[in-house]
């Protein structure tokens, strides 16, 4: 397992003092696509409309903008939501954040060489773990979901279905199960539970994974199939 | 490594809670599924505690001072 945190073998991974967010940045920037394309003349103008219909136009044409608005803000308060700001040891604020596989690459999967290869190997350790058809939860934990620059692996907690048994998986993902594999082949430090585990004890190891060797609390990601979860 | 009394405290705890699940798991899950899951814990308790133990080795003085 590697942490920014110490609990890791690997002690040089270098936490940024926070990684830019270039398309969140990008995407605060307001745009109003209506706007826009009034500023283009020459794509209305053959359009001669009465005094009515013209008012008609333009007050669609601000209905339209006020939605594209709102979708905006609607959109870039939900990402603010989701990822908050790294803090001043290169965490995420205490909690267990939800967010798509997706959502997880688009803001932890760039930077460096690094974290493109491991979220490389997220994505196929997501696939197999999909395959079983018995994932309940599917939680990143460790160095990946920090602002380090470069991660020594990804660290990953599966709670498995009840009486699930690494034999009932396909055979391309039982290695997921097996520690001695899954970091030879997969490059991940997979721990995994099956609902033999009870809630308690359950509840009780994702708080550990939430907390640094220096006893502070740090938050973590939890992978989820949709926003809606 | 362990730094600290702080870092040795929160290793004890770590390692703590994995043999608690597991003391826990060796009852309730088949004999083949509890040799996979525990493959991880039983490995991460034994990194710490080869961590802890290393710790233990020495004397607290230049800590004290």
């Amino acid at each position: 397992m590697s942490s920014s945190s110490g609990w890791g073998r690997n002690r040089d991974e270098s936490v940024g003092e926070g990684r830019g967010h270039p398309s969140l940045a990008a995407r605060r920037r307001k745009v109003c696509p209506t706007k826009q394309w009034s500023r283009r003349p020459s794509a209305f103008a053959p359009l001669r409309l009465p005094g009515a219909a013209h008012r008609q136009r333009s007050a669609a044409l601000l209905h339209i903008c006020g939605i594209f608005a709102e979708f905006e803000d609607k959109l870039r308060e939900s990402l603010e939501m989701l990822w908050p700001a790294f803090n001043e040891l290169g965490d995420l604020p205490i909690g267990v954040y939800r967010a798509t596989l997706a959502e997880v690459i688009a803001h932890f999967g760039h930077g460096t060489a690094q974290r493109l290869a491991i979220t490389a190997r997220l994505e196929h350790i997501y696939e197999l773990a999909r395959r079983t058809g018995a994932v309940q939860r599917f939680i990143l934990f460790g160095s990946y979901v920090t602002a380090a620059h470069n991660p020594h692996d990804v660290d990953i907690f599966l709670v498995m279905q009840g009486g699930f048994q690494p034999r009932d998986a396909p055979s391309e993902a039982q290695g997921l199960f097996r520690h001695d594999t899954a970091q030879s082949e997969l490059g991940a430090s997979i721990f995994w539970v099956n609902a033999e585990t009870s809630f308690a004890d359950t509840e009780d190891l994702i708080i550990g994974w939430q907390t640094r060797r220096d006893l502070q609390r740090r938050g973590i990601v939890e992978v989820v199939e949709h926003d809606s979860e | 490594m362990i730094q600290n009394d702080v870092e040795l405290q929160a290793s004890q705890e770590y390692v703590l809670r994995f043999e608690r699940i597991l003391a826990a798991a060796r009852k309730t899950y088949l004999p083949e599924a509890y040799e996979a899951m525990a493959s991880s814990y039983l490995a991460e308790i034994e990194r710490v505690n080869a961590e802890i133990l290393a710790y233990l080795k020495h004397v607290a003085s230049t800590e004290a001072a």
